[in-house]
């Protein structure tokens, strides 16, 4: 084959490369020659473009920036221009392209034109465009690097991590995002990865840390991918910002610090236990609780922390709650536990357990209290209970005791005391009766003044024995008709004194709970005094009822009579206090004690109120009083 | 009347004096055997002890003091009502003491009637007046058995 030859099977060549636009164009730009690439990228046959100029594949926007001149002057000034950039079809539609003019001269160097190499990139482009994409959006930090350190790339998230401008970052050495202090070590460590490239993390071990733009830092975990480009050897780091990590990891060490803080200054021991009850944990109260260091207890069974006794029963125990799905419960329920000493001694405990899973083990928890105080201490009080209830049995006894020697007093008394007093009055009655004749009156009248002593005697002896029993006598409550008793008083006191004109108005209804026998004592005793201290009214009006005093019902018991002196109202309820003489009114002085002593039998008090010459009022409070006619 | 008689169990000489100076004053005539404490009454009653061989005494009525020496008013009455003979006997308890504890315990042995002594001697009569009123004259005893 001839050299002619040859040209010919290169132009053939060249005109059936399909996939690259290889033409010629003249020394002003205009297509010479085309190929079947020609056709296919840009959609012309070869008839319709050869003499075209250049500038027809172009969009409108690079014509008028007058961009093909331009590339054939690069391509001319330095022999050939490459260029990548949108072109148009035939059918106005456009592609990416990847164009390189070369410029063509002959032997003598004049320029003959230039040869141009088309190709449709636009996949690429896109594939490129989606690569670009995926790493600005990435959550993480991404940027590319060259061979000499430069930034290549970054994407939104370095800009937002570092605080810095995409454009401040692009060209600058990454160096400015390191820490000024790693920055030897740093670009050291660069040229060893470059010169043994491999996917991995950086750091190995070290904390790496980001410098921002405001010259804060923050830790950041960081990934190396070599990447082969045009543009030689790049690499992709990954960067992510672990503040976030470090803080959490951070706080979890302080938790878990905390916790261990927590258990090793318990109170309670706490030991945990795996299923086969080894122990996995012992803290510090254990170790005092057993007497035994935790080096001594890790791995041992809790066995040798228990009686003897106790100790098949246990493991049972454990079993049957990792069976239930209860979390905690209390153990002992049943009875006392004990724990065991490494010196031997026995002591009670109270004690919980809790079980949790954690990965696939199943652990027990208990938490162990030493009770042996508590115990004592509660053993102390039932025996100081014991002692005190012993003590209270004998103060019991010596009280009833002392009570029956003061009813056989009482009795001795109401009965030895009176009848010597009958005697003096009975011989005093016989002697007026059987010797009238030798006396004369004032001798008589000394033997009535005897009678009336001895009578006088009788009644105080009546009083206070009645004061007495009203203090000792045992209280029966039952429902009591306070009215009707009232009623009946009255009644019996008009009997006595029928010449009396008395208006007695008694308040119906008024129930009280209470013993009947002290509270006719004591309504006889009131009613009494009422109905004596009104002797000298021409019309006596004696009221009871029911009234409201400080917010609470009280019973009183009014009187239109002699009344009596406020200053002296304190001591009207104490026994044998007297105001009046018994020239005025009769009496011992003892009624109104015993009214005080029965009203505070039944949970009340008793108050009097008074104006000499105009009345009294004796008030009285229940604790078993009904109010509901009051409210 | 004078088949009637009164059995008087009292103690103190003086109460004694005033009892038979009160039936005087009241008219009752009726024969007045009197025991000084509980054995004695006790005695008379059965024809026991110093009585003994003596004829039981089955009087109108007992007049019964609740404190006496050696056997008390209380234990005298039960044993008066624990015999067939005297068990329907009419009993007044005449003491001194007004205890709601005596008069529950002498009514739950079956006294007929619980008089308390009054201090007024006038008072003192009227009471054994009226005693002898009624357990004397207006009273009718069962049939003997």
């Amino acid at each position: 084959m001839d050299s002619q030859d040859a040209v010919n099977l290169f132009y053939l060549l060249v005109e059936s490369v399909e996939d690259y636009a290889i033409f010629l164009l003249d020394p002003a730009g205009h297509v010479t020659s085309w190929n079947a690439g020609g056709k296919n990228i840009h959609g012309y046959v070869t008839e319709e473009i050869l003499g075209q100029h250049i500038s027809r594949f172009y969009t409108t926007e690079d014509i008028g920036s007058g961009l093909p001149g331009r590339h054939l002057s690069m391509a001319l000034a330095l022999g050939h221009c490459q260029a990548e950039g949108l072109r148009v079809r035939k059918d106005g539609s456009t592609f990416w392209a990847s164009v390189t003019f070369t410029a063509l001269y002959d032997n003598s160097h004049t320029h003959l034109g230039f040869a141009k190499i088309t190709r449709d990139v636009t996949e690429r482009k896109a594939s490129e465009q989606r690569f670009h994409q995926v790493i600005e959006h990435a959550p993480n930090g991404m940027v590319i690097v060259d061979g000499r350190g430069r930034i290549v790339l970054v994407n939104a998230e370095i800009e937002r991590a570092f605080g810095y401008r995409r454009e401040e970052l692009l060209g600058q050495q990454i160096e400015l995002l390191v820490p000024l202090r790693f920055h030897d070590r740093h670009a050291g460590y660069r040229r060893d990865f470059t010169a043994m490239p491999a996917v991995r993390a950086m750091g190995a071990g070290r904390d790496l840390y980001g410098l921002r733009k405001d010259g804060t830092e923050f830790p950041v975990e960081i990934g190396l991918n070599p990447i082969d480009s045009e543009q030689g050897q790049l690499v992709l780091g990954t960067i992510v910002d672990i503040t976030e990590r470090k803080r959490a990891e951070e706080a979890l060490r302080k938790n878990q610090e905390q916790l261990a803080g927590v258990i090793g200054s318990a109170m309670d021991a706490i030991i945990t236990v795996d299923s086969g009850q080894r122990i996995l944990l012992f803290n510090v109260a254990a170790e005092n609780m057993f007497k035994c260091p935790a080096g001594q207890a890790l791995g041992q069974t809790l066995d040798r922390f228990m009686p003897e006794r106790y100790r098949q029963g246990h493991s049972r125990h454990i079993q049957d709650f990792g069976m239930t799905k209860i979390t905690k419960r209390s153990m002992g329920a049943l009875g006392a536990i004990f724990g065991l000493r490494t010196d031997g001694e026995e002591f009670p405990i109270e004690a919980s357990i809790s079980q949790l899973e954690s990965g696939e083990q199943k652990l027990y928890t208990v938490i162990l209290r030493d009770i042996s105080d508590r115990r004592r201490a509660e053993e102390e009080v039932r025996r100081l209970n014991d002692e005190l209830e012993q003590r209270v049995v004998e103060r019991t006894t010596q009280l009833q005791a002392a009570n029956k020697e003061l009813e056989a007093f009482s009795y001795s008394v109401s009965h030895d005391l009176r009848a010597p007093l009958r005697g003096i009055d009975g011989f005093s009655q016989a002697l007026l009766e059987d010797y009238s004749d030798k006396l004369d009156d004032v001798g008589k009248g000394y033997l009535k003044e005897v009678r009336s002593a001895s009578q006088e005697m009788a009644q105080l002896i009546d009083d206070v024995l009645q004061l007495a029993r009203v203090t000792r006598t045992e209280m029966r409550s039952e429902t009591v008709d306070l009215s009707g008793i009232a009623e009946a008083i009255v009644a019996q006191l008009r009997r006595r004194d029928p010449e009396r004109n008395v208006e007695a108005e008694i308040e119906p209804g008024l129930i009280t709970a209470g013993d009947k026998r002290l509270l006719e004592i004591l309504l006889t005793n009131l009613l009494e005094n009422a109905w004596k201290f009104t002797a000298r009214r021409a019309l006596a009006k004696i009221k009871f009822g029911r009234e409201k005093r400080d917010g609470y019902a009280c019973c009183v018991v009014r009187d239109n009579g002699a009344g009596f002196d406020m200053a002296y109202a304190d001591k009207l309820f104490r026994a044998f206090q007297r105001l009046h003489t018994p020239t005025e009114f009769e009496g011992t002085g003892i009624g109104l004690a015993t009214v005080q002593r029965i009203v505070q039998r039944h949970g009340g008090s008793a108050w009097a109120e008074g104006v000499v010459g105009k009345g009294a009022s004796v008030f009285f409070t229940l604790s078993g009083l009904r109010e509901e006619r009051l409210t | 009347m004078t088949d009637k008689v009164i059995l008087l169990v009292e103690d103190n000489h003086r109460d004694e004096a005033l009892v038979l100076r009160a039936f005087k004053k009241n008219n009752i005539v009726n024969t007045v055997v009197v025991a000084r404490d509980g054995v004695e009454a006790l005695d008379i009653l059965f024809g026991m002890g110093k009585h003994a061989g003596s004829e039981p005494l089955t009087p109108q009525i007992v007049m019964l003091d609740l404190k006496l020496p050696k056997i008390d008013g209380l234990e005298v009455l039960q044993r008066i009502r624990a015999n067939a003979r005297t068990h329907r006997l009419p009993v007044v308890i005449f003491t001194s003491s007004n205890e709601q504890e005596d008069m529950i315990k002498s009514y739950e042995l079956g006294a007929n009637s619980y008089v308390r002594k009054p201090v007024d001697f006038e008072n003192f009569v009227e009471a054994t007046r009226q005693l002898g009123l009624y357990w004397l004259v207006m009273n009718q005893l069962p049939p003997a058995e």
